[in-house]
């Protein structure tokens, strides 16, 4: 119930700040690519699901002269949708995998949300959006 | 700058804090007399242990002791506020994580309505404690910047990391002032009213000890809650 009025009064704003930031918003923060990062099922999920912008990564990593391989490894069946070794880690410690492996780049490249900014990955919006339009 | 404030600036902000309240319990103890305290409370383990160990339970439990039963609005604040002020920075999801990565500690984590509300719970003690500080002819008498002082450093990580928390429009920003009224909270913690952190302990334990041996103790059989 008390989830419900917070959400009440945060979406109304939320929503007002969204249509009229959507003129002003720069095409890549809009646009693109989003894929859900998908781990192993958490018992019981307390962020929002992380909905990760490919494009936007694919144009950072071009600009340091990288490519696919900088993400993703090769396997027999091909080219891997995970990111690197994800796959090859316990379970219970793919979270923990993914929450270094992503702010390690992003402290690396200078740029992009570190461990501190939780919810700047873990973003209420962009996952009720996203699952909004897959529907 | 996230980089450094959340790097090199968090560990020295560490550091302060451990070391300043470790070097503010010893000064405590060797701010004892030797003779009148020390020896007794040495002599007599029998009696000063469980005394000090009774006198920090029972000062812990809301209503414990003739100390809190006099003052029950002080007693209903200090309760809202110390919940939330021990339990969210040791164990909120979020401080968890980042214990977990960096320190390689795994600690459980509170489940988030839970911490909101201690948060929320937290916040309006302090709200509230402003408030009594404000009317009670008592505390106006006894007022100085310190108390304001703390009750401020108290109010900035909660607020601005409630602010993170639920305006998700300017969340970087939220953090990073989280981040640093953190950081200023734990380097100033060992020279403000902040150390009774640790001096709390120190000086449950010394009174219940003299409690326990001096005073009748011996003959009310230890500790008892005063």
């Amino acid at each position: 119930m008390r989830e419900k009025i917070i959400r009440f009064s945060t979406t109304l704003p939320c929503l007002l700040l969204l249509f009229c930031g959507l003129a002003l918003m720069p095409a890549a923060a809009t646009g693109g690519e989003l894929f859900p990062v998908t781990t192993p099922k958490i018992s019981k999920p307390e962020m929002p699901k992380v909905i990760f912008p490919h494009d936007k990564h694919v144009d950072a990593v071009e600009a340091k002269n990288g490519d696919c391989s900088t993400c993703h490894n090769m396997t027999d069946a091909g080219m891997s949708e995970t990111l690197k070794d994800v796959t090859s880690v316990a379970a219970n410690k793919q979270v923990k995998y993914m929450h270094a492996a992503c702010t390690d780049c992003h402290v690396k490249a200078g740029k992009g949300p570190r461990l501190v900014d939780c919810r700047v990955c873990h973003n209420e919006r962009t996952a009720s959006e996203f699952a909004g339009k897959k529907k | 700058m996230l980089d450094f404030i959340t790097g090199p600036l968090f560990i020295i902000s560490i550091a302060v804090f451990v070391v300043g309240l470790l070097a503010r319990a010893i000064l405590y103890v060797r701010g004892l007399d030797a003779r009148l305290e020390r020896v007794a409370y040495s002599y007599h383990t029998e009696r000063s242990i469980p005394g000090a160990l009774a006198s920090i339970f029972k000062w812990l439990i809301p209503g414990g002791t003739s100390g809190w039963r006099a003052q029950p609005v002080a007693t209903f604040l200090f309760f809202l506020l110390h919940f939330g002020a021990v339990l969210i920075p040791l164990f909120l999801l979020g401080h968890t994580v980042l214990l977990e990565t960096y320190v390689g500690i795994s600690l459980p984590s509170l489940p988030g309505g839970v911490a909101d509300v201690l948060s929320i719970m937290a916040l309006s003690a302090i709200v509230l404690f402003a408030l009594r500080r404000l009317s009670s002819p008592a505390l106006r008498q006894l007022n100085s910047g310190q108390d304001w002082l703390i009750l401020l450093l108290t109010f900035l990580p909660f607020a601005t990391g409630l602010m993170a928390r639920f305006d998700g429009s300017a969340y970087q920003t939220w953090m990073i002032a989280h981040v640093i009224s953190g950081e200023l909270f734990l380097i100033l913690a060992p020279f403000t009213k902040l150390s009774h952190i640790v001096l709390f302990f120190m000086s449950r334990a010394q009174i219940g000890m003299d409690y326990a041996i001096k005073r009748g103790g011996a003959t009310r059989g230890g500790a008892f809650p005063w």
